[in-house]
């Protein structure tokens, strides 16, 4: 396994994962994962409380931690996450009406931060820590020929083909980009280190490896068309269908949903 | 006049690469049935060039080329049903989720639904030895796992040729022996007639019925192995080496001081010939 920043979510660590299948969640339907995935997206945008959002992301963090998944890069792969969130909720956050916590004053702008605010912000976080869980723990148990077979049965073309072709050649260019970064650490030059002194060299190199990933595709779209390729990849794999327990859980599990967020009044 | 057997004819065939440089000059070659033709000559030579005008990925800019008595023209886009092709590099081939996926993919564009795709793949697979692979990720495979899913996913479509790009390069040697047994069951067990590009003359040499040596786009030379390879200035002006076995056996009879009487081409014949030396002296 390698990596391109711990930050990075590792495309090779998830899918070594995916494809060991030895979790107990490996052998539920990809089609329960899935639809479990739309019930957490449902129940992220209707819910309003920091109460249902932190148990929702202890819930998914349990069931990531039960499958034998990684915590520990999980933290780090929260990095992307939170940055993405904080950038949007740190200017949504401010003058809320609420009580007030913290105030800024600057000419022309005066800046509020309410209790209302720091609860924004912390319901956003919790939210976006439990889909970003979920998506990885239903990625991480999921083989990729089943989820690349979901894809192709639920989306229309040619949204299911370009998923499809996309995947392996995505995985080949982040070879190209790691083995490149190989030769770049091994004669003592790193991303970071080496972007402020040699940021035209690594221009060219970024260039390199868009021009090699584009020569690859022409290849690979070659040898595609010599097996009669003609615009239209069916993916044939067959998905383990939904079992008579996955249906109650699912049912369990909407029923929940539905009564804690329309049913329950929670303090926050 | 094309002989009853013959599967493909190549006619001077000529093809110009967008960038002007030159692909194939002139090219004249033929595939017969139940043969292995190897294209023997250095990088840049035309081999490749070659291999993809067979399947139809090219087209001449000048001459002709008979695919089953079909002429190549822009009327005959679904060659691919009788000439496959195996690439050279094994990850231009394979991109789909599992090794299986892979190598239905062929059967499927054939038009087979999905179970006959896939008994046929599976067929497939186990002809070349590597159905325990089906359910793996072409990803992590090794190179010579790789190769042998590539010929897999060829042979899934029932080609009547097959045409290889440098079949054995980059493979450790238990992986290009077996590669070389595949070659020899796909014309002996199939009837496929295959058609390798290699500049690797003692793997030719062990598995060809016929030799052709391409140069500058073109053939310069062809025979049967060892009517070729015993001519020195032909192989060394080609830009190639003569094989192991010619060159030992060459080395040997000069240091002896005895002509040649026969031509061993492989390393059996040529232990059996120094063995009936031996005897003899």
């Amino acid at each position: 396994m390698s990596e391109l920043s711990p930050h990075i979510p590792d495309l090779d660590l998830i899918t070594f994962y995916s494809e060991k299948g030895t979790s107990m969640f490996s052998r539920i339907s990809p089609w329960t994962k899935g639809l479990m995935l739309v019930l957490i997206i449902l129940f992220i945008s209707l819910d309003k409380s920091l109460i249902l959002a932190v148990c929702l992301y202890l819930v998914v963090l349990a069931l990531y931690g039960l499958s034998g998944l990684p915590i520990k890069k999980l933290l780090h792969w929260y990095m992307m996450p939170l940055i993405f969130v904080l950038s949007l909720v740190l200017i949504l956050m401010w003058n809320e009406p609420g009580k007030p916590i913290f105030s800024l004053s600057v000419p022309y702008i005066s800046l509020t931060l309410t209790d209302n605010g720091l609860l924004l912000l912390l319901t956003l976080l919790f939210k976006s820590l439990a889909s970003v869980t979920y998506s990885l723990f239903f990625l991480m148990t999921t083989r990729y020929n089943y989820f690349s077979a979901m894809i192709y049965r639920v989306f229309p073309s040619p949204i299911d083909q370009i998923f499809l072709i996309s995947y392996r050649f995505i995985f080949m260019t982040l070879k190209m980009v790691e083995s490149m970064i190989k030769a770049l650490r091994s004669r003592g030059g790193g991303i970071l280190k080496s972007t402020g002194r040699q940021s035209k060299m690594f221009a060219e190199v970024f260039a390199l490896t868009l021009i090699r990933s584009y020569d690859r595709a022409d290849r690979v779209n070659k040898a595609m068309e010599a097996r009669g390729f003609n615009g239209r990849y069916v993916a044939a794999t067959r998905i383990p269908g939904i079992g008579f327990g996955e249906y109650f859980t699912m049912l369990v599990a909407t029923t929940m949903a539905v009564y804690l967020i329309w049913f329950v009044k929670l303090p926050f | 006049m094309a002989d009853a057997n013959e599967l493909i004819h190549v006619d001077c065939a000529s093809h110009i690469y967008p960038d002007g440089s030159l692909g194939i000059h002139g090219m004249c070659f033929r595939v017969l049935e139940k043969e292995i033709v190897a294209l023997c000559g250095p990088n840049g030579s035309g081999k490749s060039t070659l291999i993809e005008h067979l399947n139809g990925l090219l087209r001449p800019s000048s001459g002709k080329i008979t695919v089953m008595g079909k002429n190549l023209d822009l009327s005959h886009i679904d060659i691919w049903r009788d000439v496959g092709v195996v690439f050279q590099k094994s990850d231009d081939q394979l991109f789909a989720p599992t090794v299986l996926d892979d190598v239905m993919f062929g059967p499927i564009n054939k038009g087979l639904t999905i179970e006959q795709a896939r008994t046929e793949a599976i067929n497939a697979l186990k002809a070349v030895g590597a159905e325990n692979l089906s359910d793996k990720m072409p990803s992590y495979l090794s190179g010579g796992q790789k190769r042998l899913v590539c010929i897999a996913g060829v042979l899934a479509m029932k080609p009547r040729v097959i045409a290889m790009d440098e079949p054995t390069s980059d493979l450790d040697p238990l992986h290009a022996e077996m590669v070389e047994n595949i070659i020899l069951n796909l014309k002996n067990s199939h009837g496929i007639s295959v058609v390798i590009a290699t500049h690797d003359l003692d793997m030719a040499a062990r598995i060809s019925d016929r030799i052709c040596i391409v140069k500058n786009g073109s053939i310069i030379a062809e025979g049967k192995p060892s009517s070729i390879f015993y001519n020195k200035d032909l192989i060394e002006t080609s830009g190639l080496r003569q094989p192991n076995v010619v060159q030992i056996y060459e080395g040997i009879t000069k240091n002896l001081g005895i002509s040649m009487e026969n031509y061993p081409i492989t390393a059996d014949e040529l232990i059996k010939t120094i063995a009936t030396m031996i005897r003899q002296n």
